[in-house]
């Protein structure tokens, strides 16, 4: 059996959760052939080394033709490779970029897609893909019928560990002629926003309706700096305007899964929840004693946001 | 310009409620237009001199969300309904809108698209259509620079960065927010949108290959559902105690 895992590239380097995916792939399968794909502009140059650490058996490089490309363009040269290397399985992270060529290489394949996992197994040589839906309500585990079966996962859901490995990165170098679709990227900011901010974060202080105002948020952003920590906020906080929508943790914003997370002032909606409750430890401070945060927390403290907000900036000061 | 939107009615997540036996209770929830395809229809909107048609597969009582989109927008309403479409995966839930695009529709300049549903939160099904199709398609996007006979430029706000695109016609669009003008419907256009008849299509009509439709022609299917789990117990301390916590 061979799985094929999308490696992301950003300046020149191996995207971390990409590593996280090559040794998920390697954990679901221990006997399975564990290959990379990446598409390189054909001047580029990566170091792939620690990909063998971290799994992979094989890694296929895609040259184009081209520097600058818009990277949904992916998805027909990878199908290419696809087409030629037939492996069982085939994932990607769930970025944007993977959300992005996924469809378009099942699409061409004809074969099914399971997005945005929290959850991979092997059965009976078989991809069982789990994911949320219905906003987080249920979990729906999802077979393929056909090949290569495919499934985009959630960043998170595994981090990378080292393999022993009696054998070192095999690499073999394709090159493909594809029509591009005629699209032109006029101009590009880069602005990662929290996507690694958050995601990486080891304690995660997470502020809602509880914490009233503007102000709060700014005591919240002031003990977060102070602990080493990053401060983020539910929907409805950023909705009010008292953090911004790059540090939305949910179903519509972020998935997190830190060390600590304290909820100060968050009533536990499930849409929250969907988005925190694979952090290690949850601490949650609310009024209300019978508040839907409790029913996830490991920890909880019933008394005022902003009075323990002020306890710990104080403690952490000295 | 021809404008086709496609959107979905959705149930409202939001209100999911469980059967005793961890089932999730289907009757009696409210269905609702996708939140992200309003943003499609506001982009449908914005644009001058418009001939905007919308399209919708699902049982009839899909025809509520076409007329919810009219109050947006739209002189067409098209709705795919068969029983042979049901239990549509998103690779053929793609495959039967491009029939329908392909051999009903037959022109169009752009076509719009929320970026996800809410229900099943994929986001696969414009990409796929798109690729079947063989346009070229823009996701992420929130917002068009400008828009004339020639090309469109928009702005797409990607995990990545920020990317301006300009592209030509045929295109599909999908929008994951909306920054230009919103719209709240009045009373005189939910009266518009009851005028306006709905054609209600079949499977034969749109020339679909019937092995690739509906649950026959989806390649994944539902092995297992259940409640996600929840093992936390909660222990209860005095805020002093809180700093041993964090550690
Ligand atoms: C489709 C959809 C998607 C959504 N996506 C997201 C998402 O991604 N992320 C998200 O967060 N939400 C999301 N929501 C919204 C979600 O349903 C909730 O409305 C939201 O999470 C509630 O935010 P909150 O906890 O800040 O506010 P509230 O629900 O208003 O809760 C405030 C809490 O603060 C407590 N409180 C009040 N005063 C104090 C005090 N002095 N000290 C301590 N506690 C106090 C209250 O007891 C209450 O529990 C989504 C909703 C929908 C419908």
């Amino acid at each position: 059996m061979e799985i094929l895992v999308y490696i992301q590239i950003k300046n020149g380097e191996i995207e971390d959760f990409s590593y996280d995916l090559i040794s998920y792939a390697r954990e679901i399968s221990l006997n399975a052939k564990i290959s990379g794909v990446v598409v390189l502009p054909y001047d580029s140059s990566v170091n792939f080394e620690l990909l063998n650490k971290f799994g992979a058996d094989k890694l296929y490089i895609i040259r184009t033709d081209k520097k600058e490309f818009d990277k949904t363009q992916n998805g027909g040269y990878i199908t290419e490779l696809v087409k030629k290397i037939n492996p069982e399985i085939f994932i990607l992270n769930s970025t944007t970029e993977g959300r992005e060529i996924a469809p378009i290489v099942a699409s061409s394949l004809n074969t099914g897609l399971t997005a945005d996992c929290t959850k991979l197994e092997i059965k009976d040589n078989k991809l069982v893909s789990t994911r949320p839906t219905y906003g987080g309500k249920l979990m729906a585990s999802i077979l393929c019928k056909k090949t290569p079966q495919m499934a985009t996962v959630r960043i998170n859901t595994f981090k990378k560990k080292e393999f022993e490995k009696n054998n070192s990165l095999e690499i073999e170098e394709t090159h493909f002629d594809i029509k591009e679709k005629e699209l032109e990227i006029t101009d590009f900011k880069e602005e990662t926003g929290c996507f690694f901010e958050l995601e990486n974060a080891r304690i995660i202080l997470a502020g809602g309706m509880g914490l009233k105002n503007k102000e709060g948020f700014e005591k919240l952003k002031h003990l977060a700096s102070l602990m080493g920590a990053k401060a983020a906020g539910t929907r409805k906080a950023v909705e009010n305007g008292f953090i911004e929508k790059k540090y939305q943790i949910g179903q519509t914003g972020t998935t997190v899964t830190p060390d600590i997370y304290l909820a100060f002032g968050i009533s536990g909606a499930i849409h929250h929840i969907v988005g925190m409750e694979n952090s290690k430890k949850i601490i949650a401070i609310n009024t209300d004693k019978n508040a839907p945060i409790f029913n996830h927390s490991d920890i909880g403290v019933v008394a005022d946001a902003n009075g323990v907000i002020d306890f710990l900036i104080e403690k952490y000061k000295n | 310009m021809k404008i086709l939107v496609c959107i979905k009615q959705i149930p409202d997540t939001s209100d999911v409620r469980w059967t005793k036996d961890n089932n999730i209770l289907r009757e009696g929830v409210i269905s609702i237009l996708n939140p992200s395809d309003i943003y499609a229809l506001l982009a449908a909107k914005s644009i001058e001199n418009a001939d905007v048609t919308v399209l919708t597969m699902g049982p009839s009582a899909s025809k509520n969300a076409i007329k919810r989109a009219f109050c947006y927008v739209g002189n067409r309403g098209i709705l795919l309904s068969d029983k042979r479409f049901s239990g549509a995966d998103t690779l053929a839930t793609a495959k039967t809108l491009y029939w329908t695009i392909k051999n009903y529709i037959k022109e169009f300049d752009i076509i719009l698209t929320g970026q996800f549903a809410q229900d099943g939160d994929t986001g696969q099904t414009p990409y796929s259509l798109a690729n079947l199709l063989n346009i070229p398609n823009i996701g992420y996007v929130n917002k068009i620079n400008y828009i004339n006979e020639n090309e469109i430029s928009v702005t797409s706000v990607k995990d990545s960065g920020i990317y301006q695109y300009k592209g030509k016609f045929p295109i599909l669009l999908s929008f994951s927010k909306f920054d230009g003008k919103d719209y709240i419907p009045l009373a005189k256009d939910y009266i518009r949108a009851q005028e306006i008849k709905i054609e209600t299509i079949n499977a034969d009509v749109i020339g679909a290959n019937l092995d690739e439709i509906g649950i026959k022609g989806s390649p994944t299917y539902v092995y297992k559902a259940f409640k996600p789990q929840n093992n936390r117990v909660c222990k209860f301390i005095e805020p002093c105690e809180l700093i041993g916590e964090i550690k």
